[in-house]
């Protein structure tokens, strides 16, 4: 029988990357980010017994994330950002690469957090409709409708602007 | 499965299996690049939001849920005012060697320590060295080398004053080893009881405490200890 010790730091070593990442798309900030994902693991290790089958941790632990943030950093928050205002330089993100990439990290966070978080936790924690309702507790509908919104939002910037994707296959990714 | 719909299921997710888009997909070329155009779109985002975390955010994570846990262990202790003290104790055994043998206070609490928090001899926490060290770095020291396993790891109190508890695996069970860089000794001496053997001595500015089970070899420990640790 695993000890509590050793299933949580396996849940630590599987899952922080992308709890990471899912926190810093909701708060946009990587010092939040990393303060939230603390704060996650500590939640979560206090209710530990709460989390009955390992196959639903990630979600278990995204839900988390999603109330440490709503308790402390929403207030702050605006749910529309200019881009012009964000500043990606050496103490905001660190770019995948350098172009493209970094262009279309701002696009997705120039996007409302009701439109980017069902995209995030589609495309970062590969989840289905109906587990992302659950996560948001919101109307599976309306996580369709968000997504689709959320999509096409993209498609628009990206393709207008002379920089935006280009068609290629592959490509770098940071780890 | 109509036009509208098919390519509102596509902006919903592009890589949707349901056997009714596929077919609607496969009917027009212009179909299958249109799907494929949002694939790799959600290549391009995915890449995107695939930030790198943290250069060692997970060893952060599991050290701070540890330092917390045992926060709060502390805090429900019935011993108040005995709250743990950390005392790295390199036990340095020269068992030939001659020793002022003596209970100090500090001795005492050294052993005292042990037994209220004997529980951390049965974990099975595996820390690496390089957790070892973010802790040590707080108490202005570093291990350039791995010690042996380490199956707890925290700060406590001895005497008010903070310091490092480890408990390394050895060959009889487990020993444990504290530093404390408040508490300085003049020498190094033995230090035992009916269950312990250990030893006491001077390390940095402080002092630093090995204690095993009685029967445990404390040499090799304590050789790997005087070679590797630092004062930073």
């Amino acid at each position: 029988m695993v000890s509590k010790q050793k299933r949580f730091d396996m849940l630590v070593n599987a899952l922080y990357a992308d709890v990471y990442r899912y926190a810093f798309w909701v708060c946009k900030n990587q010092s939040m980010a990393e303060d939230l994902v603390q704060e996650t693991y500590l939640r979560a290790w206090k209710s530990f017994e709460n989390l009955k089958d390992e196959k639903v941790a990630k979600a278990w632990l995204f839900t988390i994330v999603r109330r440490e943030n709503a308790r402390k950093y929403e207030k702050f928050q605006p749910d529309v950002v200019n881009i012009d205002e964000i500043d990606l330089g050496a103490e905001g993100l660190s770019p995948v690469d350098h172009g493209e990439y970094s262009v279309i990290q701002k696009h997705i966070l120039s996007l409302a957090l009701k439109f980017r978080e069902p995209l995030v936790l589609q495309l970062v924690g590969g989840f289905s409709a109906q587990e992302i309702s659950d996560i948001l507790q919101i109307n599976k509908n309306t996580v369709l409708t968000r997504l689709f919104r959320a999509r096409n939002q993209l498609k628009k910037i990206i393709t207008e602007k002379p920089a935006g994707i280009k068609k290629q296959t592959g490509g770098l990714t940071d780890g | 499965m109509d036009d509208l719909e098919f390519r509102r299921q596509a902006y919903t997710d592009p890589e949707c299996k349901d056997s009714g888009f596929l077919e609607h997909k496969n009917k027009s070329a212009d179909n299958v690049n249109f799907v494929e155009d949002l694939q790799l779109l959600d290549e391009s985002l995915k890449q995107a939001m695939n930030l790198k975390p943290p250069e060692d955010l997970a060893e952060r994570i599991k050290l701070n849920q540890t330092l917390r846990h045992h926060q709060v262990m502390r805090k429900r202790t019935l011993y108040g005012s005995m709250a743990a003290s950390v005392l790295i104790v390199v036990a340095v055994f020269f068992s030939l060697q001659p020793v002022n043998q003596h209970k100090s206070n500090l001795d005492q609490q050294v052993l005292s320590h042990i037994y209220h928090e004997i529980d951390h001899l049965y974990e099975q926490q595996d820390r690496s060295l390089k957790q070892v060290n973010i802790l040590l770095s707080e108490f202005g020291s570093h291990l350039n080398r791995s010690i042996g396993s380490i199956n707890y790891l925290g700060s406590c109190e001895i005497a008010n004053k903070k310091g490092v508890h480890m408990v390394v695996e050895g060959t009889v069970g487990p020993i444990t080893v504290m530093m404390l860089p408040d508490s300085p000794v003049n020498s190094q001496h033995l230090i035992s009881d009916k269950r312990f053997n250990g030893l006491i001595m001077p390390a940095g500015k402080g002092s630093m405490a090995v204690v095993g089970e009685k029967g445990e070899s404390l040499k090799l420990l304590q050789e790997k200890l005087i070679e590797n640790i630092r004062w930073i």
